[in-house]
């Protein structure tokens, strides 16, 4: 079981820390632009461009199977806490398998979607010239398809009755943490 | 059976689902996919859902949400804002409830670099709530005030919510910032008075508290909130002015965060850390759910299900009026049992046609609907806030002393919805005279 959540949570930490570097990126190239605008007067180019559809895709969708390990998915527990410690556990069972299999169809799905487009040489003209779209179309069935994996390797472990070792970017909280206040 | 009946079915379903805590954004999906597969085809159900997450996405405006959220995050986790709160207290200490109204203002400033309520009330939680209860002020005001003016937060820009919803009705996101300053800057004075009539009545809520300050200390105190300063005129002049775009304002913000933060020896290589991974999921568990909202719209209008529930309610002859009054109880109550982003992408492909009939400016609902769902993060069950002022405060309150202290803000918070309803022009004047 070990090597198996190894191996995903590095994965997990792979595709986040991409996508991190996507939202350096994206402050860094936006900021760069507007100084090039406002003080020597020529922006960059292609800047909405890169930003929608190369970082902002990424930083959208990669981190997805971070979401799923953590259980950041915004959910309402209001009813669920009522019930039974059986009934919940079988509800989170549920929500799981449902999680895998919507993740993995829509995986399919863009990953054909991806397909086409590299297939199509996607690509998209502007001010600077011609530039490569279809790459970014990978960000989808790469963060559904991971996130899809996660939540069925948290299955399988939840049917086991075993913890699913999963150990990807820990936060700690600087105020609920107990770190005290200067 | 008809197609309205068909799609009333999925509806039910999907609020069951919900209700039987399978994540928003993965139940909007699979009903959406669902819906569009047994009304009209399986071409037309797969052909969305390979074009709807990517077209979502590539957005322009939508790329502000990771920046806002970033500078957000960075002056969080480097405690850049701890000043706010010092200063404040030099300066209003003499007033009844000093301490309480000067936590309130340092929410409003935390508010002016974060789009998050729930950040505003953690933060000046830890900051505030003990310096009140060391002045022996009650803890149910201490901390009722800190989770209330946290609210402030969602209100002045930038908004999380507000951009979200902007994008949905294509609403201009500054003109609904604008908006939202002018609501966030009215309850910000309600909630000062609510304590200082409180305290009034009743001076065991806070005894005075008498903080020597020569003039020069207490401009040296106002000195230390120079960091939020500057990224919030940095920020908001301009964005306002119209020289920045919501995502170069974003980005400028998150940038001067950083920098600043790195002056004042804060920027960690683990606070950097830390605020990218929020920030991505965070943009992450938004975007899954808008993406579902996306497909639930693309479904409702497809289905005809969305005219025809405005059509039917207006058909009854109610005035727009006590349509929105009843919008308004629903959000309410909504609020009480969701979070405000699943609440507000669940149901503004069908609320938001109907708005738009009768009327009403969908620019000053947004700002309305801000307001309504950040009520839902003090009110009980579900009030995040005062989760997060308990988890931070630890046993210097209990639950029930935190949702007590909450209950007066809750009432002004309710009149000052009136007060929008009545004067729509309230939250419309400020985006009007900008632009």
């Amino acid at each position: 079981m070990k090597p198996v959540a190894s191996v995903l949570s590095w994965l997990i930490s792979g595709t986040s820390t991409i996508a991190g570097i996507m939202v350096l990126l994206l402050v860094g190239h936006v900021t760069l632009d507007v100084v090039m605008r406002f003080v020597f007067e020529t922006p960059l180019n292609s800047t909405i461009l890169y930003v929608s559809a190369f970082y902002m895709v990424s930083i959208s969708f990669l981190p997805l199977a971070a979401v799923e390990q953590r259980d950041s998915h915004i959910a309402v527990e209001l009813l669920v806490e009522k019930f039974p410690t059986k009934v919940q556990n079988f509800l989170a069972g549920l929500a799981t398998l449902l999680t895998c299999i919507v993740t993995a169809t829509v995986a399919i799905r863009t990953g054909d979607e991806a397909l086409a487009k590299y297939l199509g040489g996607s690509f998209s003209i502007e001010a600077g010239g011609k530039v490569i779209t279809w790459p970014t179309y990978l960000a989808l069935p790469l963060g559904f398809g991971l996130m899809s994996i996660v939540a069925g390797w948290k299955f399988l472990c939840m049917m086991l009755g075993r913890p699913h070792g999963l150990d990807a970017l820990r936060i700690e909280d600087p105020y609920l943490s107990g770190g005290d206040a200067k | 059976m008809t197609e309205l009946q068909i799609a009333g079915i999925f509806i039910a379903v999907l609020l069951l689902m919900i209700l039987m805590r399978i994540p928003i954004g993965i139940s909007l999906i699979a009903v959406s996919f669902g819906g569009l597969w047994t009304m009209f085809n399986w071409n037309i159900a797969w052909g969305s859902l390979g074009i709807v997450p990517y077209n979502f996405a590539n957005s322009w405006v939508l790329s502000s949400i990771p920046a806002f959220l970033f500078m957000g995050f960075i002056c969080y986790h480097t405690r850049l804002t701890q000043g706010l709160f010092n200063a404040a207290q030099v300066w209003l200490s003499n007033l009844p409830g000093g301490l309480a109204i000067a936590s309130v203002f340092g929410c409003a400033g935390f508010a002016a670099v974060t789009g998050s309520s729930v950040a505003c009330s953690a933060a000046m939680g830890k900051i505030a709530v003990p310096e009140m209860v060391r002045n022996r002020y009650s803890a149910e005001l201490a901390t009722g005030t800190v989770a209330a003016a946290g609210t402030i937060g969602a209100l002045i820009p930038p908004s999380i919510l507000m951009i979200l919803y902007g994008i949905i009705s294509r609403q201009s996101v500054s003109s609904l910032f604008l908006g939202g300053l002018v609501i966030g800057i009215i309850t910000l004075f309600a909630y000062i008075a609510v304590i200082v009539i409180r305290v009034k009545l009743n001076p065991d809520l806070a005894p005075p508290v008498k903080i020597e300050a020569t003039r020069a200390e207490k401009f040296k105190a106002l000195g230390q909130t120079w960091p939020v300063l500057l990224i919030v005129i940095g920020v908001f002049a301009g964005l306002f002015g119209g020289a920045f775009t919501p995502t170069e304002a974003g980005a400028i913000g998150a940038m001067l965060s950083m920098l600043v933060a790195f002056l004042y020896r804060t920027l960690t290589f683990k606070a950097l850390r830390m605020a990218i991974t929020e920030t991505l999921t965070t943009t992450a568990a938004l975007l899954i759910i808008a993406v579902g909202a996306s497909l639930l719209t693309r479904f409702l209008a497809l289905s005809g299900i969305g005219d025809a529930l405005s059509d039917t309610i207006l058909g009854f002859g109610v005035s727009p009026l006590m349509i929105m009054v009843g919008i308004v109880c629903i959000y309410l109550v909504l609020g009480m049992m969701l979070e405000p982003v699943g609440a507000m992408l669940l149901t503004l492909p069908i609320v938001l046609p109907i708005v738009d009939e009768t009327g009403y400016s969908l620019l000053w609902f947004g700002v309305l609907l801000v307001k309504l769902l950040e009520i839902g993060m003090i009110t009980p069950p579900m009030g995040m806030n005062v989760f997060v002022i308990k988890g931070v405060v630890g046993n210097i309150a209990t639950l029930s002393q935190v949702f007590r202290g909450v209950f007066w803000f809750v009432v002004i918070d309710l009149v000052i919805i009136a007060v929008m309803i009545a004067f729509p022009n309230l939250v419309l004047f400020l985006p009007n005279l900008v632009n």
